[in-house]
């Protein structure tokens, strides 16, 4: 069978150009959607009768932990795309989703341990939601160390692909755990099986926070992207000068 | 400060996660630890009082340096990271174009040569 050839990283034109691309649009759509969030959460959504002025929180947690379960099935896909196909863009977009998925899910813990604190009165009790979120984090930690510091090349690749399809399985797991386990965490707010009982202004809210956020993953997931396929140009730049030296 | 200098000594982002992370958990095991929430002073163990949440409840304004460190904990990061972000695509940008010239400088002997023999 014929292999297909590309053009080499020396070969190809430099990506970025000055004219405006999506990144741009995500930029710039971000950016608005963030004001407008501020807005929304600060001055407009009205103040939960029980929680206080803590619940706003909900506003910035819930999204951030939508998009960390979300960046380890992007991890998963890409990592079995990569696995079928062997197309090295499908190992940046796995990457870039990692890397992306251990800042939201750092996140999730963060925010979620502010939150629990005038909430339950502890920054952090062994709920089943919490320490599958915990097990997450060490999920995207392990990951990223082991293409760090694992074996070099496709072999490294192939481990961290296994460890991200497996690791996959802790998002069902943890949106989920509301349901499988007594928690003292609240239920589930979005997703096929979500009962919510919010005002209208605060589910209005809520979904603006939601649609900010997934913008923002997607414009942080192509600067990402963009900076993985640099770091491949360089290296295979780097190869061919050491073979021409 | 140089916003374009390469990042030789930039701390990669799993580094910059467990920076941040574990001091939280570190905090929280000893919060979640009773023996040592019970010997701890009031306000700073893991067990609060029903009276004291209620007190908390009924003064929802309360909460507000929570939601504000959430606010800035949040932007903080993801600001950052596009900074992060930002700050690396350009250098990496300026090494591959670096060593593009120095990979067709090195060529241009080579394609230069049958020129001068005709």
């Amino acid at each position: 069978m014929a292999e297909t050839t590309y053009p080499t990283a020396s070969q190809r034109p430099a990506r970025r150009t000055g004219a405006i691309g999506m990144r741009d649009v995500f930029f710039v759509a971000s950016a608005v959607l963030v004001a407008l969030t501020l807005y929304l959460v600060f001055f407009w959504v009205p103040t939960e009768a029980n929680l206080g002025v803590s619940q706003r929180i909900f506003y910035f947690h819930v999204p951030i932990a939508w998009l960390g379960m979300l960046s380890i099935i992007v991890v998963a896909v890409a990592s079995a795309m990569n696995l079928i196909t062997k197309r090295q863009k499908w190992d940046a977009l796995a990457y870039a989703s990692a890397e992306l998925g251990v800042i939201f899910a750092s996140l999730i813990i963060v925010t979620g341990a502010i939150w629990a604190k005038p909430v339950w009165g502890v920054w952090w009790t062994w709920d089943a939601k919490l320490t599958t979120t915990l097990i997450l984090w060490f999920i995207y930690v392990g990951y990223l160390m082991l293409r760090a510091y694992g074996p070099k090349g496709s072999q490294g690749v192939r481990y961290a692909s296994v460890l991200a399809l497996i690791g996959a399985i802790d998002a069902p797991i943890i949106y989920l755990a509301t349901n499988w386990w007594r928690t003292t965490h609240p239920d589930l707010n979005i997703g096929p099986l979500a009962e919510s009982d919010l005002d209208s202004r605060m589910l209005l809210t809520f979904l603006i926070s939601l649609i900010t956020f997934t913008v923002m993953y997607v414009y942080l997931m192509m600067e990402r992207y963009a900076l993985r396929r640099q770091e491949d140009d360089l290296d295979e730049l780097y190869r061919t000068a050491a073979l021409r030296a | 400060m140089s916003f374009t200098g390469p990042l030789r000594f930039a701390p990669k982002p799993h580094v910059l996660a467990i920076l941040v992370v574990a001091p939280v958990v570190i905090h929280a095991l000893l919060a979640a630890t009773p023996l040592l929430a019970a010997s701890s002073d009031s306000g700073h163990g893991a067990v609060q009082t029903v009276a004291q949440q209620a007190a908390d409840d009924r003064e929802p304004e309360a909460n507000l340096a929570y939601l504000f460190a959430v606010f800035i904990i949040t932007w903080a990061v993801l600001f950052g990271y596009v900074f992060y972000l930002s700050r690396r695509q350009r250098a990496m940008q300026r090494e591959i174009e670096a060593l593009r010239a120095a990979l067709a400088e090195k060529e241009r002997p080579f394609a230069a040569a049958p020129e001068r023999k005709t």
